[in-house]
């Protein structure tokens, strides 16, 4: 699993064809279950965004689901608000 | 009102306060999620910071105590079953809740409300606790459970001491040399003051390295103070709040508050009082200059996991006794038999409890 790194133009073009599933207000361990859940419901090659506030998320989400992605990134808002983009294997 | 020998150890504690909630909140460090996600996805990063603080901190503390720089006494308490029994209500509670007794202060400073819910919540569990101390934790508990006079092999070998650090840390070294997964040049590169921008400064910080900071800044303390712990100091303040509301002698007459909590039934802010403090205000700061500090509002459908999280953290704590960082980070550093057993109990409460959580999608242990 490799990081990709985001800007906002790629975010926008990703975020076009992702699913995209909001857990604003989750903390942990609910995040990480989530993930696990969505990237199972999903056909290879597609891609998920999860939008969340939760800081730990952004590293424990792309380890949480380590064996079903090929890429991850991590978009910071800069006000405490996240994206993790999951690409599916 | 204040209980301290001299200005420079109020300075030396709100600096080794701020630097703690800075790291915590650069590292992501908390245990729950080295323990949780070790279990659940065998991930190891937080751990092998956890290692790296534990071990770090016994060098630290066994050199400054043979050197006479510090007069603290290692903090090693009594033990027995009450130890397995108080860690494992622990480790359920800081699963359930979402964070442990460190890993929920430095949320409290990102801006979470959850996390301050569960901090109020294990205030909540310290004033049931001491109330039904005297008649039921004291006779039932403590007393048949908490059977073995301390022992920590630190402690203990006084002069020898450092040995034992020395020993792991050099056996280590040759162990991952060996298995090519300690690469020397490759580590220094990495941590060049030349790499060091306003970008990375901003982003998380390796693991390890926080690690490896929070064993220094705990030798610091004991210095200054003596032994790290969250949930003792946390204790004290609840004392003093509760004392305003229903009157100091109501806490006069209960021996757990006199004689545990405050001993020698001294009612007065110390310093590791004010560490826990600047350890809030040091993960604001930090979080703040990150761009991670956002007032975030709790979800009406969590507010069971704060607070039956928080009251867990409460009660085991003071059954243990002790949290997460006096027992599975100072304890451990002391190798002391309390701060083992209570760290197997956690362990247990933090398997059960993930595995519990995620009996949905399973856990790799």
């Amino acid at each position: 699993m490799e990081e990709r790194k985001v800007n906002d133009e790629d975010m926008k073009e990703i975020e076009q064809s992702a699913v995209i599933i909001d857990i604003e207000g989750e903390v942990c361990p609910y995040p990480q279950i989530i993930a696990r859940e969505e990237i199972k419901k999903i056909d290879s090659g597609k891609i998920v965004v999860i939008q969340t506030d939760h800081v730990m998320a952004t590293k424990a989400v792309p380890q949480s689901v380590s064996n079903d992605v090929s890429e991850y990134g991590i978009w910071k808002s800069g006000s405490g608000q996240y994206k993790i983009i999951l690409w599916k294997k | 009102m204040f209980e301290y020998n001299n200005i420079f150890s109020l300075v030396a504690t709100l600096l080794i306060g701020l630097g703690f909630g800075i790291l915590l909140q650069k590292g992501r460090f908390c245990f729950t999620s080295a323990l949780r996600d070790f279990i659940a996805f065998k991930d190891t990063r937080v751990l092998n910071g956890v290692i790296i603080g534990i071990v770090t901190m016994m060098l630290g503390t066994s050199l400054v105590y043979i050197f006479g720089v510090s007069s603290s006494n290692f903090w090693v308490s009594n033990y027995g079953l009450s130890n397995i029994i108080g860690g494992f209500v622990f480790g359920i509670g800081m699963v359930y809740g979402g964070g442990c007794a460190s890993g929920t202060l430095y949320r409290a400073g990102e801006g979470y409300i959850h996390y301050w819910l569960v901090l109020i919540s294990a205030c909540v569990g310290y004033i049931l606790f001491a109330a039904l101390f005297p008649e039921f934790f004291l006779p039932y508990f403590f007393v048949p459970l908490q059977i073995f006079d301390g022992y920590s092999l630190i402690a203990s070998l006084e002069l020898l001491a450092p040995v034992v650090p020395i020993v792991l840390i050099a056996t280590s070294i040759i162990y991952l040399r060996s298995k090519n997964k300690l690469i020397i040049n490759q580590t220094i590169q990495s941590i060049k003051i030349s790499n060091i921008s306003s970008e990375s400064l901003k982003a998380e910080w390796d693991t390890k390295l926080v690690g490896l900071g929070m064993g220094i800044l705990a030798t610091l303390w004991f210095v200054v103070w003596g032994t790290l712990s969250v949930t003792g100091p946390q204790a004290k303040w609840t004392g003093l709040i509760y004392s305003e509301i229903v009157g100091l002698e109501t806490l006069q007459q209960n021996v757990y508050w006199n004689n545990v909590v405050f001993r020698d039934g001294i009612f007065s802010i110390s310093l590791d009082m004010i560490l826990f403090v600047s350890l809030i205000l040091g993960a604001f700061i930090s979080a703040y200059l990150s761009g991670d500090f956002k007032v975030r509002v709790i979800k009406r459908s969590r507010i069971p996991n704060a607070v039956i999280g928080g009251l867990a953290m409460g009660f085991g704590s003071r059954m243990a006794p002790g949290c997460n960082i006096s027992n599975t980070f100072s304890g451990l550093a002391f190798l002391s038999v309390a701060g083992f057993i209570t760290s197997l109990g956690l362990l247990l409460g933090v398997y059960v409890a993930t595995h519990w959580m995620f009996r949905r999608s399973g856990c790799a242990i």
